[in-house]
């Protein structure tokens, strides 16, 4: 098929090779005429248009000229660019053309004629292909004629003319040798020397009489030319050897008729191409050895002879073919082409001769075949090549060899280095030296301190490590207080106020020292004052237990004999009044703990308001546990100092959530310090996520392989650093760290490390982390299940194991992300899915509990916690624990206010604590009488210590306490710590009951054991009502290592009160250190119990005022009963407290009508929150929300809210119909302001949590 | 930064016109004039040889491996005009599929992201590429004629991610079906599946090269909004055609200009690294540096170049 197509009658010449786009030269042929008889000439060119996928060329020149031509040439060489065109024309000339100037239309296009020099017409003409300026012309009557076109005066006639008489039909120059070339004159064959001017050879064939009509040279071997004759009787072509001229070394036969024309391909001698008048061209390989086989492929047919061909200069697979009918065309050797449109040309010639004896027409609508080479050229093959192959392979290969060779490509050396020296202090037992190393090496002051905040995780103490950091070394700060404290005795509230107060100076650093705690070891001093055992153990109490005044005289100046009065007929609250008035704080606050909690919690606001200075703010948010709030609204400038105050006050379940709401602020800001400090925040609160979306935010650039290695780095880091701390977290599950981490390990993978990119992506559970991990399996060849591998399964590695999966894993969930297709083959993707197995920390804690003297029979108690996944605050079986559970945010003083149904369910837990439970329905405290105990000097004395202390010595809960540490340095161990087990076991027996079954999961346990470290410590092996005998103490322990500064895993976490620590922290700036270990001892025993038991210390009553009222309670402390793993056994006094216990929340009424609105709005705009949300974490709280809004709805059942809190809570939720959650938050703050904390603490914190989440998600009731 | 690993001696008795590793970088196939295909299994430094494929009746210019989740299949094409397709079948390799539609060698083929389906383009002399879509049972095969005059040389296709979705959430099914073709018309044209009609439309026709485009390579996503295209020619240039994907203009930009014909260009999985290889057996790889400018990172030559290599 041709690829381009022209009427023109013409010989045609293509443009030099460096000519581009290339263009045909087409000059009027001397030797057709056609049907016009037109004999004028003309000289076309024309663009090949090669971009066009049609038969049309552009034309882009066209110039009458004076004759016809016999031959064309377009030569590049010389100084025109565009080359020159040499035409032999008809009247005895030879002209010379320059082409730019012809497409330029430019008049002087013509260089030089050689017009009147030659004898006859110009009948065939050769370019020097070496040298531009010779042409060799041959005319009629044998002459030959070399020009130097620079110089036509003197031509070169190469030797003596011979004398045959006849047209020289063919000149033809050497390809490789300049001055030699060949022409041909009546069948005979001249080879001419230009230096020697004479002829050196001639050839005739003498055996098979061809007359030569045309000379081609062979292109790439000097010496060898190919002849071939017009004459019908020889069709032949002739390969000749000058070196062995005696004969031809083949003939190349196929042509019925003469060859007109031949030509030799530059490119590849191996390709011939001969046209002859019977109608064929065909291309030979005229060095094929079989013979036979020269013929390799064939023009389509048009049924018309071609007179002029020429073979593409630029293009070698491009023919451009002249032929009778008036036609040019082009074809590709390589088979394309378009299909003709003009069959019937041939037809308007067999018009013109009607006696010539034409072929019949060719049928309409058969396509001619396109040329197809048996071989391919040997320009077409590509005959070397590079590709690259996964793993940053590179394949190579080329013509030299028949091997490919297999390379590794390296672009990141100092990735691959960096990356090297992380995995090996991955594979350390201690990533610290690591941490420590990154600090000491980093550049950048950011890096360093990010590092040393990472680091921090691996101290022994990492909160103590954090405020060292921050500036707030906890030892330092004491050093500081110590002269302080030690010049005073016992405590009051503005002596503290003045330490606060100085300690604000000092970048207002917080301690521990902040009142609340005082109050409540003052409280729980005082109520176990008259045991023996405190007055042993405290020793500070002796000297303030004087002679007790009893002034009842009435002075102007104070109120001192009223309150003395008033504390004489036990009107504490009149008493409390009157101290406030006199602004005796103290003695108001002591007085009101004792009356109760709710005079506590009012007289406190009262104090706290009366107090002036931003000390008060800190002391209140301190006092009512409201971190929240520190973190939320403190200047920016001082976020270290919110920090450090979180760190201090807040819980390991809360903390997390402190520091990153104060990063996220921090963050919000944006200028580049803000950043790290938000990253630092997020380091603190171990928010992978949130810290990798901050990072990003300083150097967006992450895609340059040093950040992203800096940041993995960090990542891992962080990673190791919250495994050490029991915090494991799953690196696969933010979309910003697996992102990161997925190109990281691709980046990786392109260095060729695929092993180490692998361990990445263990814990993959996303697409495309996990197709690359796939990919990498595969590329090391781990074995992945398919039929074809059923290799070893060895694939797992200990680093494997560090991020927590083996290529098992991926195999079975290889299938989610890709489907079966039904050409797969099926044995080939491995089937079933398992996600990683990550211990759920669903928790059961089997506590021990030897007698000692209390009685307490040798138990065994267990109870459950549920785990984090499942929320136990949303959890239907653990309806009770919800509304028993205070809110994270606040301390919750009071128990929250619990319906009447499940009052029982709260006098079983708080059994203990008579203050609660049954007394709470009825607020009204026990009019204590006043007793020596409350001289504010005898506060201290330590029931706590008694209380914690003696279960220490008999190894009671050796889960909690570190054997590394022992009991005795904890004198002031809050009472909780003793208490709880104590006291709770009970009510949760029957909680473990509904747990999940795979919370028992011993295998777990042990398998995460490296990884899952302290975490596993909490998890113990659940088996519910278990015979005591199955756990001896001794089992138990070496089982359960625990180091008191281990933070407790994420799970309890959960659960545990915000304010708890600081009611529990010891009151003596020198013992700070000692308070702040047991304040988080404190915390992992209470997030074991998730019940509020904070209360305890304040709502401790002196026993003996209490006891009369609810014995059974006071019994249920001081008796073992809760030993009996059920309780249901009606054995102790404790058994109508069980009993009642279980019937319980499925009962629940509706609101009252005026209040459903309330429940109405907060689900509806809760769905809604957990509808958009994405962050699980956030998923997680929301959830929690309901549970704790449970609290709210059932205070409004029975009716126990105030107006305040009632009309309140009716605001807000107006406010959040109306989508006004600022306004909101303003009712929120104003109603906590002036209601009563422990009406709201419960629920107002999670409401709080609430309209914040809807704000940052955007959800609108509307 | 290049270490040798390993030479696989192929066993071909003809020149070696191309070597691809599988997905895993674990099976790699060649192809030669020598009208065979070889797989081998190459572990290490060690391979092994388990299919010799000799179907094809001229040299077999390239070989492509789908994607694995459709299987073991891998795809070659021949200067005998045929596309033939293997699939492994237990631990026999056997052809299921050719496709001889073509009037004239086929010179390129390539997969298409196996988000669009097990899809294979194919690029010929006669001028047209064709689309072969795998369907439940059989084969489909869409031609599209001249594509280029003279011939098509190579196609590659645009990733699943559609430029301007940086976050790869618009995978397929949205994402836009592209092919990219270079030919001897020296231009390189971008095609673009329109759904609507089923067709294959030249969306765009990039001039840069003033000879045969012998390949071109979309570049692999790397999840940023541009797009860029290798392409590589008779005329011994290199260029990387870049769209930043919200003015949708391509932008040329020359890599270098060689001493000999370029072959081949190929991106690494990644992305990011442009293998050169060429008609003087000299490899190079190129990256962009951070200002936008190509820089070569290596350059060895192996062996002489071949003296009949035709250099412009």
């Amino acid at each position: 098929m041709k690829v381009k197509e022209v009427s023109e009658t013409a010989n045609v010449a293509w443009s030099p090779s460096d000519v581009y786009p290339a263009y045909l030269a087409c000059g009027t042929s001397a030797q057709q005429l056609d049907a016009s008889f037109n004999t004028s000439s003309t000289l076309r060119i024309y663009d090949l248009n090669i971009g066009q996928t049609n038969l049309d060329m552009k034309l882009a020149a066209s110039v009458e000229l004076p004759a016809r031509f016999h031959a064309l040439k377009w030569s590049g060489l010389g100084g025109e660019r565009t080359g020159l065109i040499y035409g032999g024309c008809e009247n005895k000339a030879m002209y010379v053309y320059d082409a730019s100037k012809l497409m330029n239309k430019a008049p002087d296009y013509q260089v030089c004629t050689t017009e009147g020099l030659h004898s006859g017409p110009v009948l065939t003409l050769s370019c020097n292909y070496m040298k531009a300026n010779f042409v060799a012309c041959g005319s009629s009557d044998s002459e030959v004629t070399v020009w130097d076109i620079t110089n036509l005066s003197a031509p070169i006639i190469p030797g003596k003319k011979l004398s045959l008489g006849a047209n020289v039909s063919c000149v033809e120059f050497n390809r490789q040798v300049e001055h030699i070339f060949a022409s041909t004159c009546a069948g005979h064959c001249v080879v001419w020397d230009l230096r020697k001017q004479t002829s050196i050879m001639t050839i005739s064939d003498t055996v098979s009489r061809m007359k030569a009509s045309s000379i081609i040279w062979n292109p790439s071997v000097a010496t060898q030319l190919l002849l071939a004759s017009d004459d019908d009787t020889t069709p032949w072509a002739q390969v000749w050897d000058l070196r062995y001229a005696t004969s031809s070394l083949k003939t190349l036969e196929g042509h019925q008729r003469g060859i007109v024309k031949t030509a030799w391909c530059v490119h590849d001698g191996n390709l011939l191409i001969t046209a002859a008048k019977d109608n064929k061209i065909c291309v030979w390989n005229p060095n094929a050895t079989e013979r036979g086989l020269e013929i390799v492929g064939e023009f389509p047919s048009y049924n018309q002879w071609c007179f002029d061909m020429d073979w593409g200069q630029r293009d070698p697979s491009l023919v451009a073919v002249s032929s009778v009918d008036g036609c040019v065309s082009i074809y590709s050797l390589l088979g394309s082409g378009q299909p003709p449109t003009q069959s019937d040309k041939f037809s308007q010639i067999a018009d013109s001769f009607p006696g010539m004896e034409m072929p019949a027409v060719a049928p309409q609508g058969a396509t001619p075949q396109p040329i197809r080479l048996r071989n391919p050229p040997k320009w077409f093959a590509r005959t070397a090549g590079a590709s690259f192959a996964f793993g940053g392979r590179l394949l190579s290969w080329n013509n030299q060899s028949k091997s490919v060779e297999i390379a590794q490509v390296v672009t990141e050396q100092a990735l691959v280095e960096r990356s090297i020296q992380l995995e090996a202090a991955l594979s350390q037992p201690h990533f610290a030296p690591f941490c420590q190393a990154k600090a000491e090496a980093a550049f950048q002051p950011s890096d360093q301190i990010l590092w040393q905040y990472i680091g921090a995780n691996f101290d022994s103490s990492p909160r103590n490590k954090y405020m060292e950091l921050l500036g707030y070394s906890t030892t330092q700060v004491s050093t500081k207080i110590h002269p302080l404290i030690s010049e005073t005795e016992g405590f009051n509230a503005e002596f503290l106020a003045d330490k606060m107060a100085d300690l604000a100076t000092n970048e207002g650093s917080t301690s521990s020292l902040d009142p609340s705690e005082q109050f409540e070891m003052i409280a729980s001093g005082q109520s176990f004052d008259k045991t023996p055992e405190t007055e042993v153990s405290e020793t500070e109490a002796e000297a303030s237990l004087p002679i007790i005044q009893l002034e009842v005289e009435e002075k102007e100046e104070n109120n001192h004999g009223l309150i003395t009065q008033a504390l004489l007929v036990g009107d504490l609250e009149s008493a409390v009044e009157l101290c406030i008035k006199d602004r005796i704080h103290p003695h108001a606050l002591i007085l009101a703990a004792q009356a109760g909690p709710e005079l506590f919690a009012k007289t406190r606001d009262v104090v706290l308001a009366q107090v002036d200075g931003s000390l008060s703010s800190l002391v209140s948010a301190v006092v009512r546990g409201d971190l929240t709030s520190i973190t939320t609204t403190c200047n920016l400038s001082k976020w270290k100092e919110a920090l450090v105050a979180a760190l201090t006050y807040s819980n390991d379940e809360q903390f997390p959530a402190l520091a990153e709401s104060l990063g996220e602020r921090l963050e919000a800001k944006g200028d580049p310090e803000s950043l790290l400090s938000a990253m630092i925040c997020y380091v603190c609160a171990g928010s992978l996520e949130k810290f990798v979306s901050c990072w990003i935010k300083t150097r967006p650039e992450t895609n340059q392989p040093n950040n992203l290695q800096d940041l993995v780095e960090i990542i891992m880091g962080l990673q190791q650093s919250l495994s050490a701390a029991g915090r494991p977290t799953n690196l696969s599950e933010g979309n910003a760290v697996s992102s990161l981490l997925c190109q990281y390990a691709s980046l990786l993978a392109a260095q060729g490390s695929l092993t180490t990119a692998v361990s990445y992506l263990n814990s993959a559970t996303q697409g495309d982390m996990v197709e690359l991990r796939d990919r990498l399996y595969r590329a090391l060849g781990y074995t992945t299940g398919t039929s074809n591998h059923p290799s070893s399964q060895t694939a797992t590695r200990s680093s494997n194991l560090r991020r927590t999966s083996t290529p098992q894993n991926y195999v079975q969930s290889q299938d989610r992300v890709w489907v079966n297709y039904s050409l797969a083959c099926a044995g080939d993707l491995p089937m079933a899915c398992q996600k990683p197995f990550y211990p759920r920390i669903l928790q059961s804690v089997k506590i021990k509990q030897p007698s000692d003297e209390l009685s307490i029979l040798p138990t065994q108690y267990t109870l459950s916690v549920q785990d984090q996944q499942r929320s136990i605050y949303g959890d239907q079986s653990s309806a009770q624990p919800a509304l028993l559970t205070p809110s994270p945010g606040f301390y919750s003083p009071l128990p929250v206010a619990p319906p009447v149904p499940q009052a029982p369910a709260m006098m079983n837990q708080y059994g203990v604590m008579p203050s609660m439970g049954p007394v709470q329905p009825t607020p009204a405290p026990p009019t204590v009488p006043p007793t020596g105990a409350l001289v504010s000097g005898s506060f201290r004395r330590g029931g706590p210590s008694r209380y914690v202390q003696e279960p220490a010595r008999t190894a009671l809960p050796t889960n909690m306490l570190n054997p590394a540490q022992p009991p005795q340095p904890a004198p002031f161990l809050p009472p909780p710590s003793g208490t709880n087990p104590v006291h709770l076991n009970p009510s949760m027996t029957p909680l473990s009951a509904p747990a999940p079954p795979q919370f028992f999961n011993p295998a777990a346990t042990s398998a995460t054991n490296s990884m899952y470290g302290d975490q596993q410590q909490q998890q113990q092996v659940h088996q519910t009502p278990a015979p005591p005998s199955t756990k001896t103490p001794a089992a138990f322990d070496s089982s359960v290592p625990r180091g008191w500064n281990d933070p407790p895993p994420p799970s309890s976490s959960r659960k545990q009160c915000a304010g708890e620590p600081k009611f529990h922290g010891g009151h003596s700036g020198d013992k700070k250190l000692l308070m702040l270990k047991q304040a988080k001892l404190l915390q992992q025993q209470q997030q074991q119990h998730e019940t509020p038991k904070a209360p305890e210390p304040i709502m401790c009553p002196v026993p003996g005022a209490i006891a009369p009222d609810l014995p059974q309670q006071f019994m249920g402390f001081q008796h073992p009963q809760y030993g009996a793993e059920t309780h249901a056994a009606g054995a102790g006094p404790a058994v109508p407290v069980a009993a009642a216990a279980t019937p319980e929340p499925a009962s629940k009424g509706p609101l009252p009508l005026e209040h459903q609105v309330i429940q109405d709005v907060i689900n509806e705009v809760q769905s809604r929150c957990l509808h958009v949300v994405q962050n699980q974490q956030m998923k997680q709280r929301l959830e929690d929300i309901s549970g704790k809004m449970e609290v709210l709805y059932d205070k409004l059942r029975t009716g126990q809210l105030g107006p305040v809190a009632v009309s309140g809570v009716h605001r807000i939720v107006n406010a959040i119909q109306n989508g006004d959650y600022r306004g909101a938050l303003g009712v929120h703050a104003e109603t906590i302001a002036k209601g009563s904390f422990s009406e709201l603490s419960s629920f107002m914190p999670p409401l709080k949590l609430l309209l914040q989440y809807c704000i940052q998600l955007q959800v609108f009731l509307q | 930064m290049v270490s040798v690993i390993s030479n696989v001696e192929t066993g071909h008795d003809d020149m070696i016109h191309d070597a691809q590793m599988d997905y895993f970088g674990t099976r790699l196939a060649t192809c030669s004039s020598d009208r065979s295909v070889r797989i081998f299994e190459v572990k290490g430094t060690s391979q092994t040889l388990i299919a010799d494929l000799r179907e094809h009746e001229g040299p077999v210019w390239q070989v492509a491996w789908a994607h694995p989740m459709y299987g073991n299949i891998l795809a070659s094409c021949s200067y005998d005009r045929k596309v033939i397709i293997w699939q492994e079948d237990g631990h026999k390799w056997k052809k299921v599929h050719e496709y001889a539609n073509h009037d004239s060698s086929v010179n390129s083929l390539c997969w298409a992201p196996h988000e669009h389906g097990l899809i294979l383009a194919c690029a010929s002399a006669d001028g047209s590429f064709s689309v072969l879509t795998s369907t439940a049972h059989t084969w489909e095969s869409k031609k599209i004629t001249s594509a280029h005059s003279v011939g098509c040389n190579a196609v590659s296709w645009a990733p699943a991610v559609a430029p301007g979705s940086a976050d790869g959430t618009s995978r397929s099914g949205t994402a836009v079906q592209r092919i990219v073709t270079g030919g001897c018309d020296s231009y390189v044209k971008i095609w673009k599946f329109d759904s609507a009609t089923g067709e294959w439309i030249e969306e765009l026709k990039l001039e840069g090269h003033s000879d045969w485009v012998r390949d071109v390579a979309w570049a692999p996503s790397i999840g940023l909004p541009r797009s860029i295209i290798a392409s590589c020619s008779q005329d011994r240039r290199v260029i990387i055609w870049t769209n930043d994907g919200v003015t949708g203009v391509w932008q040329p930009r020359e890599l270098n200009t060689f001493d000999d014909v370029i072959w081949h260009v190929s991106w690494s999985v990644t992305g990011n690294i442009l293998a050169v290889s060429g008609g003087d057996n000299k490899v190079s790889l190129w990256k962009e540096s951070l200002e936008g400018q190509w820089v070569c990172l290596s350059d060895s030559a192996k062996g002489q170049p071949s003296s009949e290599q035709r250099t412009l």
